[in-house]
């Protein structure tokens, strides 16, 4: 969902009417005081260390910093932490009380868990320090530089470009610069009571060529420089704003915020975290020897986090024990969801599922859209349209579905609204620059937003969503969190303005980037309370999409990439960004299968759902000036290949539950560039084409119309088999292969056992008992291995052991089964009846007799030449498989392999 | 139909398939487990052991070796349904937790009920009220195309002698007018005549009071003011004797306009709202309005407008129109334009605020629901009009045929005589001793002869029109000219935001809120199958050209349209329902399936009964 054009006339008056991105309406830098001011200006120099300030307290130092000309203190704080990085920290001295982003948008645990520091020289104009195996921290006084060492190689270099800037707060001047007390932008004035507060951070990555991350951007996986021709003139921005319509290829900031990059070299990964929930702009330069990268933020202080792991897992791992890792989804959540503004009632819900039943495609979600509300009050319902919302959602319910409700943060100010009457008398709204509440105007109208940076507030909404409070909602009724950038139609740049005031009377500048993930929090939390009170003991995971996000909304729920387009150039860009996400800790997401605006032709639409069952999170939207699209309706050659393809994502479904697992516990992503398993191979830093879902399989999706042959990149190092024939395929980079309608190139990679359920059901939840297929794929060593997850799907019973978790190894032709154990984890303690019902062999050495297996030491059966999958198209037997072993997924096991 | 076929097999073969769970009874053959082996059924002819038949092991790549488990992804899983319908079930929905079968079999034993009989029950009513219904529908259907033969029958009938009819009369208005203008010549010589003398009498005794007091005065005023008073003077009195004069020609003038004019106006007041309607693509003035429409406003609004008639649409084109009912001062118009935009500003005040503090959706919500009931409320009594109007017209038409003698006066036609008792006597008027249409005198009996002659003639320039249209232009009514009946009708689909209305053979309009009104297309025409309606050329939209309306059409109980998406930019689609694509296979179809479904239920009961004994 999103924004649409507004014609009447009415709101004409209050807010510009759009009809695509308009670039004219969002701030570039230099039409951004604190960017302006920044931008390339170098006031680096002016900074230097007071070497007698310098205090080591085993893993942490303190020092004084001087802004010379102003001889204004900060106070530069560099600690060592043991979860594999180090934290620079700069405030002011003394402290102004300049805003921090408060503690629990990370998670705790991380912060007193240090390591010493060792003072390894000291001269009169630097000072090295080394920490843990294999990094260290080198500080020179005059002008203040930072230099972090790991594996023996610069990694990082904090103002080496005299790019650093720190502006200390002050009293006004009659003299001083436009920009720095107030600021108007279309109209719109934003007194700015403490004046000006930013930050410039200037981070130079030595001996590096690829940055990536700080989504959210409709851009390039290897981020291009931005001292390019336009668009890419202008830096990368991080405030979260509502685009309508946002182009494919653009530096432009979208719906969500990560301030993490990652840079990648042959033999080095490191990656930084700024915290700050301000606006902020980043430039990248490259040059031949460096990725030079300048951070604004307008507020808040200095908070950056260096991760020194060396690696992209090493970094990941690190990111997640600050910010937290991925919410373990509910198995339901990853099955298919269908969605469109506005499926229009009672008798509208039961034909599309109907429809899926007929044309027997599985899906598990079916969502409303903000149609189906009393006029945009959230938690009610038109009940012209929905007059028995319970039986309905019982009646998904029957067969195995969910229903999802859109709630957004905007709250219409009607007072005989309960929610709005309820928050008003509490208090419980944003307040405007003079403290009445904030009316804005959204899609109900006039409308209040609620403070959800306030944990108060976050309570009370949360108890919004137990089932006596939310009439008509029941256990199988899920939320969609829209529109929490905020989106505010007639605010500056569609959001609210920054002097606007939150709880602790914390400007709205300050913490900008946060409302998304707060709001988030608040409804996810509302979900954990209605599960736990209909069932105290195994009380639901909540499942709540959001359209903002911020650092730790993967703790909180899926995100997807809001209104994109029926565009071939969109399904392009969904992969980088998804990728992007992936990479910045977030892993959880999708893009609109179909794109949002627009039409797409029955081609687009199959290729999209081709791409689109790899998506983590994988639902099909669609614009309400629109036409009808569920997946039969563009005809019977389409709907069976659209069908194909959503029963693989059904499929897949033991692995991508099991990718999840890995991506709660270690922080590891669901899809992966190819670099993050190939990170030496320096051709493949910046493909974007194709990526891993997770280290087992390559998707090359066909972002064209009429193709009928594309070039795939099997990396080299690794054995790859034709993910639909099971033919082997010689990795090289430039592979060129037929295509046809039916299919996009997927591949399995040699080295790793894919887990699989054939059995094409209507829901997740209807594959519960059906038994496995494990694909195993043989490296050049003729081995390989994985795992396989197993819970109620459901439940937090997982977090008390109740998971099983085996691992699969082959090698010395013995397949084995065994606990898989994961280091601080506690083992599984669940048993399912569950077997294997077929294990296909990839790449076994060809053998005249042929082979047998020996099962659990009894008996033996031959293995036999046929389809990878139950699916596969006749006459594509290059596997070998073993039919029914019958062993039960839960216990040890061997499946010897022998010539016959 | 494949049904009764499936229910005798199912019946006949129901002991042999049993032990083989899911078996389609027409497969029997093929699992006779002879040899030992099962032969896949298509592709290829794989040949398994018999074991592997439905041993959760999909063999076969038809998946004809597992009909009874959901091993393979394409198998099919055979319901029984005994007292229902049989069913081939996909075998992904065999065993997994949801009954599909209403005899259960496609779940474990115990897990559903069987449900068959009742569903045949809920089937077997369901198939009754759909043939009722089905029959009322079929009547509809044929109803519209005898009215649509009666309609265009008069038409062929009066097309012979039409444009003799229409000569003669032109004739005849021609000679009333000579008549007219000579004998209003007349009374306007007598008139003058008299007015003379009284002019000449008045002016003398004027004059005579005059002479006394100018006398008086002379001295002082004649100084005080010069001459320009005692020139204006006479002036000023020449100029009233002739403005008088003049008014009374002019009011004459008017008097016969404005009778003319109102005459017309009850004659054809629904020509004429439609005209409006259709000239300038905006409803009957509600959107227009407000939200702030009082429940008189729109009685008012109702008395206007009635319904579109079959031959109304032509009827208007080139009439004078508009002459103001009463003349009013500058200041009385002022003062009523003073009123319109005082009510117009209140409105607007009172909306803002209104939303102002209660948001758009509430206000624009609540006048969509009076709006609604309203429309509803007008619709319903349209209908009724119609009916009436219709009816009357066909009693009109058959009395006409009786005595064909008849046929020459204009006047006897159906919508002519109609008029006759809507027309008001003449007015009088107190300045005027006139004698316009005083049917007592001379001239008023001309002129009423003329006025009746005019009418008659106005009626059967329309006619020739209606010929034109329904009998030239216009052929095409699809078989049987079922579709004629939607002539002059309009139908609304209201929608979330958007509300759509169409008038076949006219155009599609779509609305928003109070003011926003498209026309998103003209009448094209309907596809070769007369399943669709298509309106072209409506409004530009920019970027896209001329918006257009696609009216996807299907059977239905009653004319209805439903929907309304924009599944393109700028092309809209709707759908609407109506008796007039309803045929009697279908029917034939239901009362066969009724036939079955009852002959079936005796073969179940008599074998349950076998069953049991």
């Amino acid at each position: 969902m999103g924004r649409r054009v507004l014609r009447s006339a009415i709101l004409l008056v209050f807010c510009a009417s759009a009809l695509a991105f308009k670039e004219h309406e969002f701030k570039k830098c230099a039409q951004t005081s604190f960017c302006s001011r920044n931008r390339n200006v170098q006031q680096g120099a002016n900074f230097e260390i007071v070497p007698a300030s310098i205090v080591l307290n085993t893993a942490t130092l303190t020092a004084t910093l001087i802004n010379q000309p102003a001889s204004k203190h900060l106070q530069l704080t560099v600690a060592s932490h043991a979860d594999g990085f180090v934290r620079v920290q700069v405030d002011e001295s003394p402290s102004v009380g300049r805003y921090q982003v408060p503690t629990d948008v990370l998670i705790s645990g991380w912060e007193n868990k240090k390591q010493p520091f060792t003072e390894t020289g000291r001269t009169s104009s630097k000072l090295t320090l080394a920490t843990g195996e294999d990094t260290k921290v080198e500080l020179t006084f005059q002008p203040f530089t930072l230099a972090i060492m790991v594996k023996g190689q610069p990694a990082l270099l904090v103002n080496s470009r005299n790019l650093f800037n720190f502006e200390h707060r002050r009293t006004k001047q009659d003299n001083d610069p436009a920009g720095y007390w107030e600021e108007t932008w279309q109209g719109h004035t934003d007194s700015k009571p403490k004046g000006p507060e930013a930050m410039s951070l200037d981070l130079v990555f030595p001996g590096f060529q690829h940055v990536y991350g700080i989504p959210e951007r409709a851009t390039a996986l290897s981020l291009k420089a931005t001292n390019g021709a336009a668009p890419y003139g202008e830096p990368y921005r991080l405030y979260n704003l509502d685009v309508f319509e946002y182009l494919d290829d653009h530096p432009f900031g979208l719906y969500g915020s990560i301030p993490v990059m990652l840079a990648h070299k042959k033999g080095l990964t490191v990656g930084v975290f700024w915290l700050n929930a301000a606006e902020m702009f980043v430039d990248v330069v490259k040059s031949r020897s460096e990725v030079g990268t300048q951070w604004i933020a307008e507020s808040g202080i200095v908070d950056l986090f260096v991760f020194t792991g060396g690696s992209a897992p090493g970094v990941l791992a690190s990111y997640a024990k600050v910010a937290g890792t991925t919410a373990l989804p509910q198995l339901f959540s990853l099955g298919y969801h269908q969605c469109r503004w506005n499926y229009k009632d009672e008798a509208d819900v039961k034909a599309v599922d109907g429809g899926f039943d007929s044309h027997e495609i599985p899906y598990d979600v079916l969502w409303l859209d903000i149609e189906h509300t009393n006029g945009k009050r959230y938690l009610t319902w038109d009940s012209s349209l929905f007059p028995s919302p319970v039986a309905m959602q019982e009646d998904l319910a029957s067969r195995g579905r969910q229903m999802v409700t859109i709630v957004d943060p905007h709250v219409k100010r009607d007072h005989s609204y309960y929610i709005f009457a309820e928050a008003e008398q509490q208090g419980h709204y944003v307040k405007n620059k003079n403290n009445n509440d904030f009316d804005g105007w959204c899609w109900p109208g006039s409308s209040s937003y609620l403070d959800v940076t306030s944990p108060v507030v976050r309570e009370w909404w949360a108890a919004q969503f137990t089932v006596d409070k939310y009439k008509g909602s029941t256990k199988h009724l899920y939320i969609w969190n829209d529109m929490n950038e905020p989106s505010v139609f007639n605010g500056p740049e569609i959001t609210m303005p920054k002097d606007n005031l939150h709880f602790g009377g914390v400007e709205h500048r300050d913490n900008h980037n946060l409302y998304g993930v707060y709001y988030h929090m608040g409804t996810a939390e509302g979900l954990k309370l209605r599960g736990s009170q209909l069932d105290p003991e195994n009380g639901d995971r909540p499942f709540v999409l959001s359209r903002a996000f911020f650092s730790g909304t993967q703790r909180v729920g899926p995100i997807w990439t809001g209104d994109n387009a029926a565009q071939w150039s969109h399904l392009k860009v969904s992969v980088p960004m998804l990728l992007t996400l992936g990479l910045t800790g977030l892993p959880n997401s999708g893009a609109d299968v179909g794109g949002f605006f627009g039409n797409p032709d029955a081609e687009l639409m199959t290729r999209w759902y081709q791409l689109g069952i790899y998506y983590p999170f994988f639902r099909g939207h669609a614009h309400l000036e629109t036409q009808r699209r569920e997946p039969w309706l563009f005809g019977p050659d389409h709907t069976a290949r659209i069908r194909a393809a959503i029963r693989g994502r059904y499929a897949l479904m033991p692995y991508i539950y099991t990718l999840f697992r890995f991506a709660n516990t270690t922080g590891m992503p669901i899809l992966r560039p190819l670099w993050f398993e190939f990170p030496e191979a320096e051709d493949l830093f910046a493909v974007e084409e194709e990526f891993m879902v997770g280290p087992g399989m390559l998707v090359k999706p066909i972002t064209a119309p009429g193709v009928s042959s594309t070039d795939v990149i099997l990396p080299a190092g690794a054995r790859w088999y034709d993910a639909a024939t099971g033919a082997a395929v010689t990795a090289k980079n430039r592979h060129r292969v037929q295509v046809t309608m039916d299919a996009i190139p997927v591949y399995y990679r040699g080295g790793h056992i894919v887990p699989r359920r054939e059995r094409p059901r209507r829901s997740t939840a209807a594959q519960a008992s059906d038994p496995y297929t494990l694909v195993v794929a043989l490296d050049d060593k003729s081995e390989a291995s994985g795992s396989l997850y197993v819970d109620d799907g459901h439940s937090f019973a997982f977090q008390r052991g109740l998971y099983l978790h085996r691992s699969f190894s082959f090698s010395n032709l013995k397949l084995t089964s065994s606990v898989h154990v994961e280091p601080g984890v506690p083992d599984g303690t669940l048993t399912v009846p569950t077997t294997i019902e077929r294990v296909v062999f990839l790449g076994l050495p060809p053998s005249r007799r042929g082979y047998k297996a020996l099962i659990g030491g009894k008996r033996s059966e031959p293995l036999e030449a046929g389809p990878l999958s139950m699916v596969a198209a006749p006459g594509s037997e290059h596997a070998l498989v073993l039919r029914k072993p019958d062993l039960p997924v839960s216990h040890d096991w061997v499946i010897e392999i022998v010539t016959a | 139909m494949m049904l009764p076929l499936l229910l005798v097999a199912g019946l006949l073969s129901a002991g042999h398939g049993q032990s083989i769970r899911g078996l389609n009874p027409d497969l029997t053959p093929h699992y006779s487990g002879s040899g030992g082996t099962f032969t896949c059924i298509s592709g290829g002819g794989k040949v398994i052991p018999f074991s592997r038949v439905n041993d959760d092991y999909c063999d076969c790549p038809d998946g004809s070796d597992e009909p009874g488990t959901s091993a393979c992804h394409n198998g099919r899983f055979y319901c029984r349904n005994l007292g229902h319908e049989p069913r081939l079930l996909a075998s992904a929905f065999v065993d997994d937790g949801v009954c599909d079968c209403c005899d259960g079999a496609d779940e474990l034993k115990g897990k559903c009920q069987n449900t068959c009989l009742q569903a045949s029950a809920v089937h077997k009513e369901a198939l009754k009220d759909k043939i009722a219904q089905y029959e009322q529908t079929l009547a509809k259907k044929a109803e519209f195309i005898s009215s649509a033969r009666a309609f265009k029958e008069d038409l062929q009938r009066k097309e012979g002698t039409i444009e003799a009819d229409i000569a003669a009369k032109q004739q005849e208005v021609a000679g009333l007018k000579e008549e007219v203008a000579r004998l209003e010549a007349e009374e306007s010589a007598r008139r003058a005549e008299e007015e003379q003398q009284r002019a000449e009498q008045a002016a003398a005794e004027q004059a005579e009071a005059e002479r006394a007091a100018a006398e008086q005065a002379a001295a002082e005023q004649a100084q005080a003011e010069g001459g320009s008073g005692a020139a204006e003077q006479p002036e000023l009195s020449t100029g009233t004797e002739g403005g008088e004069a003049r008014e009374l020609q002019e009011e004459q003038a008017q008097t016969e306009e404005r009778e003319s004019v109102k005459s017309e106006q009850q004659a054809d007041e629904p020509a004429e709202t439609e005209e409006h309607h259709y000239d300038e693509h905006v409803p009957a003035g509600d959107y227009d309005r407000g939200v702030d429409m009082s429940d008189e406003d729109f009685q008012a609004q109702q008395q206007e407008y009635q319904p579109p008639r079959p031959d109304g649409h032509a009827a208007a084109a080139g009439r004078p129109r508009g002459s103001p009912s009463e003349p009013t001062s500058e200041w009385e118009d002022f003062m009523l334009f003073y009123e319109v935009v005082k009510q117009w500003a209140r409105t607007w005040i009172h909306l803002l605020s209104k939303v102002w503090k209660e948001g758009i959706r509430d206000a624009v919500l609540a006048h969509r629901e009076k709006l609604q009931q309203q429309m509803a409320a007008k619709f319903q009594r349209d209908a009724e009009e119609v009916e009436a109007m219709r009816a009357a017209a066909v009693a009109a038409l058959q009395a006409e045929m009786v005595p064909p003698a008849r046929q020459d006066d204009a006047a006897a036609q159906p919508e002519a005589a109609a008029t006759v008792p809507l027309r008001k006597p003449p007015r009088q008027r107190a300045r005027s001793s006139d004698t316009a249409t005083d049917s007592s005198t001379p001239l008023g009996t001309v002129r009423n002869r003329l006025y009746d002659a005019e009418r008659a003639l106005e009626q059967l320039q329309k006619d020739k029109q209606d010929i034109q249209t329904f009998l030239h232009i216009y052929t095409d009514f699809g078989p049987g000219d079922v579709f004629l009946s939607l002539a002059n009708k309009c139908f609304t689909s209201y929608q979330t935001r958007w509300n759509y209305e169409v008038c076949p053979f006219k155009q599609a309009v779509q609305r928003e809120g109070y003011s926003n009104s498209v026309t998103v297309g003209r009448w094209y025409g309907f596809s070769t199958d007369h399943k669709i309606m298509y309106f072209t050329g409506g409004d530009e939209c920019a970027g896209v050209g001329p918006r257009t309306m696609t009216v996807h059409m299907e059977c239905g109980h009653e004319n209805k349209l439903s929907d309304g998406e924009e599944p393109a930019t700028c092309q809209y689609s709707t759908k609407f329902a109506t008796p007039a694509l309803c045929g009697e296979e279908q029917l034939e179809d239901l009362r066969k399936q009724l036939h079955n479904l009852e002959a079936f239920e005796k073969e179940v009961q008599a074998l349950i009964a076998k069953d049991e004994l």
